[in-house]
């Protein structure tokens, strides 16, 4: 008898254990603890296009295509915002890159931020988010805007309780995460996974790449700009009058951007946004943000972490003109030499090869459009 | 039928720990460790120096790739630590592994990534994690075709003389090409490290010598900056005093 009850205490305990590789532990917090359960989900075939890196997904939350589809919906969900009148659409508007025409977005109210909407593209391969890196994981991101005050403006736990009330969501929730049981991180989670497969590889810069588009003249001008060093050679040291983009928009994994933060020169003092320095403290990084993409940046418009500037010519006049000195302004501003001084041919010659990187196919894409429609 | 459930149970529990060190270990630790300076003072991120004029200077990103850290032993055998690390010497730079029990000689490393490494294999082949990843790189590799930046330093200074305006004129060293990869041997007194024990090797790393030595000093009126293409004097330069700045103290 003793013997009997010792095996079947043996077999919970290896049940305990097997069950512990196999589910996600929500976090302590909580209002109810509960298991992710993924078993009865199935796998999201992401395909990595050419000559992209491995996208990392987190443990604890893996790619299914149950979990993609409620993300989509939550992405959508005008209930993430106090009056039911915004989603994360509204400010991330597939016509514009998923992100706002507007140069300031509005919240709730109509209340106005003080910076530009970010475009949703290829953020599985992310390492910092928002303007200012503050968040480090797309899961962590999401959260913050359903209860930023000039955002969304709700509160996580009257937005699970309007969900749980909503017929759609608990099947939803339960085909994701094993269980109706709806929470913010299971919210944020769905979200996350749904943008990670928001991939956009099909530009005339992708095709190229793997040989199924010859650039232009033209555009072939521009890219030879985009990875030439800038600046008169009488004035810069290797300035090769250049447009000198490819060390902040690189593209050694096809991002068009070196996910890091830089001051590029918009302003003298930063005391009105000082970027990075908020997350660091640093005062290094004082009027630092983080460098977006240039993925779609035709479509991006306005440019520049406020939105300053409307039209590409004048994000190229800004750095033509090398940007105000500062002391955090990056080296490769070439505010000491006279900017870039760049023709008005070359120009016109990297707005060429800028508008290489258009995904329409990726702004159209109906798998990333408003399923409640 | 018990004794089976418990060896599933154990195999379980096992699979959920760390590994355990075996009973009388075998092997040694070497740790490598670099000691960071800026001429006497400390190497710190954001702090002012003087350049050889007096004038200042500030320095915000210090960052290189070494590559085949080795130690060498009595037999010129090499016990590899690390065949590829970015280093960021303002964050108190460490290297360490077990290796079998020997007498060393000579430390070891190279700067820079070797060139079947620099442009040959596609950064996107690595896992994120990897330093040679475009991620891992952290803004340390161009481009398909120019590989890695082995070293870069990003600063500022005053060119003005003055003591008390803000320092904004640009400092930028970034260096990376096959004809800059360097291998450093430094010679130690010979150290026998047993069994079991973890010995410490010391590397100063002095930055002062970044801007000059006995052989050559930079102007940074006019050796500011060098991104290599375009500048490829300047960057054997900055190169040359980037090596002469490793020494055993």
């Amino acid at each position: 008898m003793k013997l009997r009850s010792t095996y079947i205490g043996l077999c919970i305990a290896l049940l305990a254990t097997a069950v512990g590789c196999k589910y996600d532990i929500m976090e302590e917090d909580e209002k109810t603890v509960e298991r992710d359960d993924f078993s009865n989900t199935t796998a999201y075939n992401l395909q990595i296009p050419p000559f992209f890196p491995p996208m990392d997904i987190p443990n604890g939350n893996p790619l299914t295509v149950e979990g993609v589809t409620l993300g989509r919906y939550l992405f959508w969900e005008k209930k993430l915002s106090l009056d039911n009148s915004i989603s994360c659409g509204s400010c991330h508007a597939p016509e514009h890159n998923f992100s706002d025409s507007n140069r300031f977005s509005a919240g709730v109210g109509g209340t106005l931020g003080n910076r530009q909407s970010m475009p949703l593209i290829n953020l599985g391969w992310a390492k910092y988010f928002f303007w200012d890196g503050r968040r480090a994981t797309l899961e962590e991101q999401i959260l913050d805007p359903v209860e930023n005050p000039i955002e969304m403006h709700e509160d996580w736990d009257n937005v699970v309780e309007k969900l749980a009330q909503d017929t759609l969501y608990p099947p939803l929730f339960k085909a994701a995460f094993g269980s109706t049981t709806i929470t913010k991180k299971r919210a944020a989670k769905a979200i996350a996974s749904f943008i990670r497969t928001m991939i956009s590889a099909g530009s005339k810069f992708d095709k190229q790449r793997i040989g199924q588009y010859n650039f232009t003249d033209e555009e072939y001008r521009g890219f030879v700009l985009y990875t030439t060093e800038g600046g008169s050679p009488d004035q810069v040291p290797g300035g090769s009058f250049g447009a000198d983009c490819f060390h902040c928009h690189g593209f050694g994994d096809m991002q068009m951007t070196d996910g890091l933060f830089h001051n590029n020169g918009l302003d003298f003092h930063f005391q009105a946004d000082p970027g990075r320095y908020m997350t660091t403290l640093n005062p290094l990084d004082s009027g630092k943000f983080k460098t977006p993409t240039l993925r779609n940046i035709a479509y991006s418009a306005p440019y520049m972490h406020d939105g300053r500037f409307t039209t590409l010519a004048e994000v190229i006049e800004h750095y033509n003109s090398g940007g105000h000195p500062s002391t955090t302004i990056d080296s490769f501003m070439k505010f000491t030499s006279g900017g870039l001084q760049l023709s008005a041919t070359a120009k016109s010659d990297l707005i060429a090869f800028l508008n290489c990187l258009t995904d329409t196919a990726y702004l159209n894409n109906p798998a990333f459009r408003d399923p409640h429609e | 039928m018990g004794a089976c459930a418990m060896m599933l149970v154990l195999t379980q529990c096992s699979a959920c720990k760390e590994p355990q060190e075996p009973e009388g270990n075998t092997d040694a630790t070497y740790i490598v460790h670099w000691i960071t300076k800026y001429g006497n003072d400390d190497l710190i991120q954001g702090q002012t120096y003087r350049d050889a004029f007096n004038r200042r200077l500030l320095l915000e990103d210090l960052r290189g790739y070494i590559s085949q850290v080795a130690l060498i032993d009595e037999n010129d055998s090499s016990i590899v630590l690390k065949d590829f690390a970015l280093m960021n010497w303002f964050a108190d730079p460490t290297i360490s592994t077990a290796a079998q029990p020997a007498k060393i000689k000579a430390l070891r490393f190279s700067l820079g990534i070797p060139a079947v490494y620099n442009t040959s294999v596609d950064p996107t082949t690595y896992p994120n994690a990897h330093p040679l990843s475009v991620a891992g790189a952290a803004g340390m590799f161009w481009t398909w075709n120019t590989g890695y930046i082995f070293y870069q330093l990003n600063g500022k200074c005053d060119l003005s003389g003055s003591e008390n305006q803000p320092l904004i004129d640009p400092i930028a060293y970034h260096c990376g090409d096959d004809t800059l990869f360097r291998t450093i041997t430094l010679d130690i007194a010979d150290v026998t490290v047993k069994a079991g024990d973890a010995y410490q090797f010391n590397i100063l790393f002095d930055a002062q010598k970044c801007f000059w030595n006995d052989q050559d000093t930079m102007d940074l009126d006019v050796d500011y900056l060098t991104h290599t293409s375009g500048n490829l004097p300047l960057a054997l330069r900055a190169m040359d005093l980037y090596q002469s700045a490793f020494s055993i103290p």
